[in-house]
């Protein structure tokens, strides 16, 4: 076998073909499940995107492990009012080109973000409460908002910024790799879409330079092929190990990072419609409208047991919005008691005992082991005499029957961007407002005038405790009418060779520059 | 013979454009890549104007013929996920998947006419008879379970080679290619193995049945005869007469190694074509789709084509006319 | 004209049976000489029976969600759930019993394939036929569509297909007709169309028989035999397709898992150890498939005499 290797390295090296790169201790090889698709940090609103964005680029804020907001390329900010925003710059910062950072790169780069040509899904999201920037002078600028926000801060961590002369710069130029300019830790020197990119270290990063002469970030979407990578050392780090791998990981010196995020997987109800499609009783009707049946429903089901047994671990049984410690929770809930007997009592007192059929539906191809977990609270359904059958749907067509309102139950999921509360609650049990983004996920078309009540005071409160008790109340609020049934927080484990550490991150991102060699 | 080659080309421009039409009406059918990309917090303003960017604001039929339009001048248009031209998405990786099925091609060869003719020549021995109830198992045997079993065992078990992935690419002359990098042929190996197991099956037959075919011909009773040694009756005229057939059904064959390249690329995480096709599909990247299908269906009939005109060349009592080609 | 009725066997065999046994039994023994084909028949019943029999021989239900509880789930094979019933074959993640999956999922499997085959071998004929009877215009339209059809590769229309027709395995046995027809519309005009210039054809013709008449009592019987070779090979291919699409996640429903689905849920959990939710529907699929491609080799050699010795 040697002498058959030495033959073929020979005979390659002979015939002036590249021999086989020795592998150094300065490169850092990473297996990333989620596909990126481009290297323009505005053009697509994508998790793997905004990852891949913060190996080039900064943003004026970053967030933490825990997602909490620090800073970044600014240095500090403060409201001024409800409404102005000031951001101080930090000093001496520079492109990897040579040029300095400025208030007006700032500028320019939320100008573009909102509107790249061609972009399927666009950052405007971060950037619609913005009325007007001003460049007071090269290291501060004032950002007004339309309306009181008091999340801009953390909104602003996912705006990367660019020079100012590539304001108009194509997603092409970004892609072949003419402007990607960042202030970043690394400069890509390789781009393969939908396959790797390869990072150099950047030797002007204002921040404590990474370890890693180069990275490299494949595309492993497969879960096998991706565990088989780490096993056969072909990369050094991968994350979203598959749970039923983990201990066979750990098992073959390779060390397990668990981080807790801020998805929340639920199970959402049709608590609207008078008739909805998949769900009948004997004497029609929908009984997802009373709340004694839904009341049934989240304590039929036995959070702690999906978690051990379906996601081996890779779940946190989830009672509310975001896991214990994250803004805007409230202390006062638990995780709803796993109760078949009270259940069933809830039923029988709705009237509804062994009487309702229900088929919830669910994406394929969006959320770990999404089939798996739908199919145990099927399990748990049928146990308490709801007939529940399961349909799993492409992730494209299951939002189009969503949007069609052609479900009675679905299930889904949430990451909070700003890691708070308010943003989770608006968007997924807000009443349905589309032009004003309230409710975009609020399938089961809850809607109840209190709590839209309690999430406008929260988005115009700025201070931190303030909003953060009426964010409170009104997860209380949204949990007791059954609004939606969270299931269990998402945890994000990654897999590293031994003799690395990182820590893991609720935002499930890998960043090269913060994984160390022990 | 001209008539015939434009008679195939118009009627492969037809098959392009029903490819093209049953594409749109599918997609149509599945959802609304607008929404299936966008945050689910997006307003609606945030929508319209994602849809006027993709150009999906316009009726279907609209959206056709710009489409149609478009690609008469060679622009397929811009893929919506990667923001790059389409054609240009499906291209890159057109390398990749062909080094792939041409490495697969290679080895089905390599490991099928030896065994092939040898279960030709001794049909009745125990290891003919063996080679022939292989073939049957390799046709059996699913390629996504048998793809993983080779991971598990000469990746993960054995380590010898890597398990997934495209390895470096070296050049040569201009010429970019994974062959020329001891790297990249390792990283072939595996997914082009798993890919030929079943091509191997399909050219053990090829070559048993056309080795038994030769035999009994005169030329080779008459060679025997006159006392040719047996290395050299099989080693060259044996062979010789085994290749065009086995050469015709690869070519055939070379058709569908890229179409089922999509399994095998999803088990190894290659980046080929067919691994951004079912990507594509899940995202409603209608560009990439249409574009990928025209350029798999153009490389299938260009394939057929050659091979029809080969065989007219080689055997000239064989008439090209259209309908029975 | 009536002995070419009463058999089926394709003309230009040459098979001429000197001590008046039929051609068909003499056939049939040429088959069950092969020890591999009797034992891949044999194998192949059971099979069937298993599959035919599964709501009432499996331990379980395995698509009744009601019947299965996760905390039963990823037992090993020989492992006992609450209730101490034995599980032979492990089970799934769901608590689902490996053993009851597999015969259903093989009841899946045997369905598509047979149903999908046949439906498509019966259209496909039939429009093979009335292509080369009637000739012409309807011929060369006929065999344009089939060129559009062939000259795309099944896998893609197939998932093209089911994402837009969603899971089911209607839906799938659907998709797997549509790509499928064209292959036995182009058998049954090649083998018609040498039968259409046959005298006995002729014969008919001036007789004044009805051309349905003459199609389905004449041409069809004479071009089955390369028909049932084609079709039982692709039994094997449908089944091996649909496990194929499953495993691509378009397919049939979760609930109801074919091989196919099985082997994709349970391949999750290949390198973790847990091989037997991959490990046991691939070995089913495997020796299903293998069953029918060796009853069809078989064929082949007995209904294509030229071929085998």
């Amino acid at each position: 076998m040697h002498t058959f290797r030495a033959l073929i390295v020979a005979v390659a090296v002979l015939a002036g073909v590249a021999a086989p790169r020795p592998a150094s201790a300065d490169d850092l090889k990473l297996g990333i499940s989620a596909a990126f698709t481009s290297l323009d940090p505005h053009f697509f609103v994508a998790t793997a995107n905004i990852m891949i964005s913060r190996y080039m680029f900064d943003a004026l804020t970053s967030t933490n492990e825990r997602q909490q907001v620090v800073p970044a390329l600014a240095e500090s900010w403060e409201a001024k009012d409800d409404l102005r925003w000031e951001f101080k710059l930090r000093p001496d910062v520079v492109f990897s080109d040579g040029t300095p950072l400025t208030a007006n790169d700032i500028a320019a780069s939320l100008a573009r973000a909102p509107d790249v040509e061609g972009s399927p899904s666009s950052f405007a999201l971060y950037t619609r409460s913005i009325a007007n920037v001003d460049v007071i002078d090269p290291l501060t600028l004032v950002i007004e908002t339309a309306h009181p926000n008091p999340t801009l801060p953390v909104e602003m961590s996912y705006i990367s910024i660019i020079p100012e002369k590539l304001r108009n710069a194509t997603t092409d130029a970004f892609n072949n790799l003419e402007a990607t300019i960042g202030t970043g830790p690394f400069i890509p020197v390789n781009y393969v879409p939908n396959d790797h990119v390869e990072f150099v270290r950047n030797p002007n990063y204002w921040g404590p330079a990474p370890e890693w002469e180069t990275a490299t970030v494949r595309l492993i979407a497969n879960n096998g092929a991706r565990s088989a990578a780490l096993l056969a050392g072909d990369v050094d780090v991968i994350d979203a190990v598959p749970p039923a791998d983990i201990e066979r990981i750990q098992a073959s010196d390779n060390t397990i990072v668990s981080a807790v995020s801020n998805r929340v997987i639920f199970v959402g109800l049709d608590q609207e419609r008078d008739e909805s499609p998949f769900v009948s009783t004997p004497d029609g009707g929908n009984p997802l409208k009373n709340l004694l049946v839904r009341k049934a429903l989240t304590h039929a089901i036995d959070r702690e047991a999906i978690a051990a047994r379906i996601m081996k671990g890779a779940a946190l049984p989830a009672g509310q919005f975001l896991p214990d410690g994250f803004f805007g929770v409230s202390e006062n809930l638990d995780l709803p008691e796993y109760d078949p007997e009270m259940a069933r009592a809830l039923l029988e007192e709705s009237g509804f005992a062994d009487k309702v059929k229900l088929t919830i539906t669910g994406p394929s191809d969006r959320y770990l082991n999404a089939s798996q977990v739908l199919q145990a609270i099927a399990q748990m359904f049928n146990r308490i005499g709801v007939e529940t059958g399961v349909e799993m749907l492409p992730w494209s067509n299951y939002v189009s029957r969503l949007r069609a309102q052609e479900i009675s139950a679905f299930f889904g999921g949430w990451g909070s961007v700003t890691g708070e509360t308010g943003v989770s609650m608006l968007v997924t049990t807000g009443t349905v407002d589309p032009d004003r983004g309230s409710g975009g996920g609020n399938r089961g078309r809850y809607s109840n005038p209190d709590l839209d009540a309690l999430l406008a005071e929260a988005a115009r409160t700025i201070d931190n405790d303030a909003r953060n008790d009426v964010l409170a109340r009104a997860s209380e609020l949204v949990i007791g009418d059954v609004g939606l049934m969270p299931i269990y927080f998402e945890i994000t484990n990654w897999g590293l060779r031994d003799g690395l550490t990182m820590q893991g991150r609720a935002d499930q991102a890998t960043l090269a520059a913060s994984i160390r060699s022990q | 013979m001209f008539a015939y080659i434009i008679r195939r080309v118009a009627q492969s421009v037809f098959v392009l454009f029903s490819i093209a039409l049953l594409v749109f009406l599918a997609i149509y059918a599945i959802g609304d890549p607008v929404i299936t990309l966008a945050p689910q917090d997006a307003t609606t303003a945030e929508l319209e104007a994602t849809a006027r960017r993709l150009g999906m604001d316009r009726p279907l039929y609209q959206q056709f013929f710009i489409f149609l339009s478009n690609a008469a001048q060679g622009d397929f248009g811009r893929s919506f996920v990667y923001g790059e031209p389409a054609l240009n998405v499906v291209l890159s990786r057109l390398p990749a998947t062909l080094e792939l099925a041409l490495f697969a091609a290679f080895l089905a060869v390599v490991i099928g006419v030896p065994l092939g003719m040898y279960a030709g020549l001794k049909p009745d021995s125990a290891g003919g008879k063996s080679i022939m109830l292989g073939s049957i198992l390799g046709f059996s045997l699913p390629s996504f379970w048998q793809g993983l079993m080779l991971i598990l065992l000469f990746a993960v078990v054995l380590r010898w080679l890597p398990a997934g992935g495209r390895g470096d690419v070296g050049s040569i002359w201009g010429l970019q290619s994974s062959f020329f990098t001891f790297d990249g042929i390792s990283h072939l190996l595996l997914p082009a193995l798993n890919m030929a197991l079943f091509k191997v099956a399909l050219i053990i037959r090829v070559a048993r049945a056309a080795t038994r075919e030769t035999i009994g011909q005169d030329f080779m009773l008459f060679a025997r005869a006159k006392g040719l040694p047996p290395t050299r009756l099989v080693g060259v005229h044996l062979l010789k007469n085994i290749l065009i057939p086995v050469v015709t059904v690869l070519g055939l064959e070379l058709g569908s190694l890229i179409a089922f390249a999509i399994v095998t690329e999803s088990v190894f995480a290659y980046p080929g074509m067919g691994k951004l096709l079912v990507d594509s599909i899940g995202q409603l990247d209608r560009p990439v789709i249409v574009a990928y299908l025209m350029a798999t269906v153009l490389m299938f009939v260009v394939i057929n084509l050659i091979v029809d005109l080969l065989y007219a060349a080689l055997d000239p009592r064989i008439r090209l006319s259209g309908g029975e080609a | 004209m009536g002995e070419t009725r009463a058999n089926p066997a394709p003309a230009d065999s040459g098979t001429i049976n000197s001590d008046g046994q039929s051609l068909l039994s003499l056939q049939v023994a040429a088959f069950f000489a092969s020890p591999a084909a009797t034992l891949a028949t044999v194998v192949l019943t059971l099979i069937i029976v298993g599959a035919t029999l599964a709501p009432l021989i499996a331990p379980q239900h395995p698509y009744d969600l009601a019947q299965l509880d996760i905390m039963n789930g990823m037992l090993a094979p020989g492992a006992r759930d609450g209730d101490n019933r034995l599980l032979l074959l492990g089970t799934d993640e769901q608590g689902r019993d490996i053993l009851s999956a597999i015969l259903f999922g093989l009841r899946t499997s045997l369905l598509v394939g047979v149903v999908s085959t046949g439906v498509a071998c019966l259209a496909g004929s039939a429009i093979g036929i009335l292509a080369a009877y009637f000739g012409g215009r309807i011929d060369a339209l006929t065999m344009r569509i089939v060129d559009l059809q062939l000259s795309v590769p099944s896998i893609l229309v197939a998932l093209v297909l089911l994402a837009a027709f969603g899971r089911g395995v209607d839906k799938v046995i659907l998709a797997l007709i549509i790509v499928q027809w064209a292959y036995y519309a182009r058998a049954a005009r090649g083998a018609a169309l040498v039968e259409r210039n046959k005298e006995y054809i002729e014969a008919a013709r001036s007789l004044e028989l009805s051309n349905l008449q003459i199609m389905f009592t004449h041409l069809l019987p004479n071009a089955l035999p390369p028909l049932i070779v084609i079709a039982t090979a692709q039994i094997a291919h449908a089944i091996a397709l649909e496990a194929t699409l499953s495993f691509l996640g378009a397919g049939v429903p979760v609930t109801e898992p074919s091989l196919g689905m099985l082997i994709a849920s349970g391949y999750n959990y290949l390198l973790s150890g847990q091989y037997w939710v991959s490990t046991y529907p691939g070995i089913a699929l495997v020796i299903a498939v293998g069953a029918i491609n060796l009853m069809g080799d078989r064929l082949r050699d007995v209904l294509n005499p030229r071929l085998a010795n």
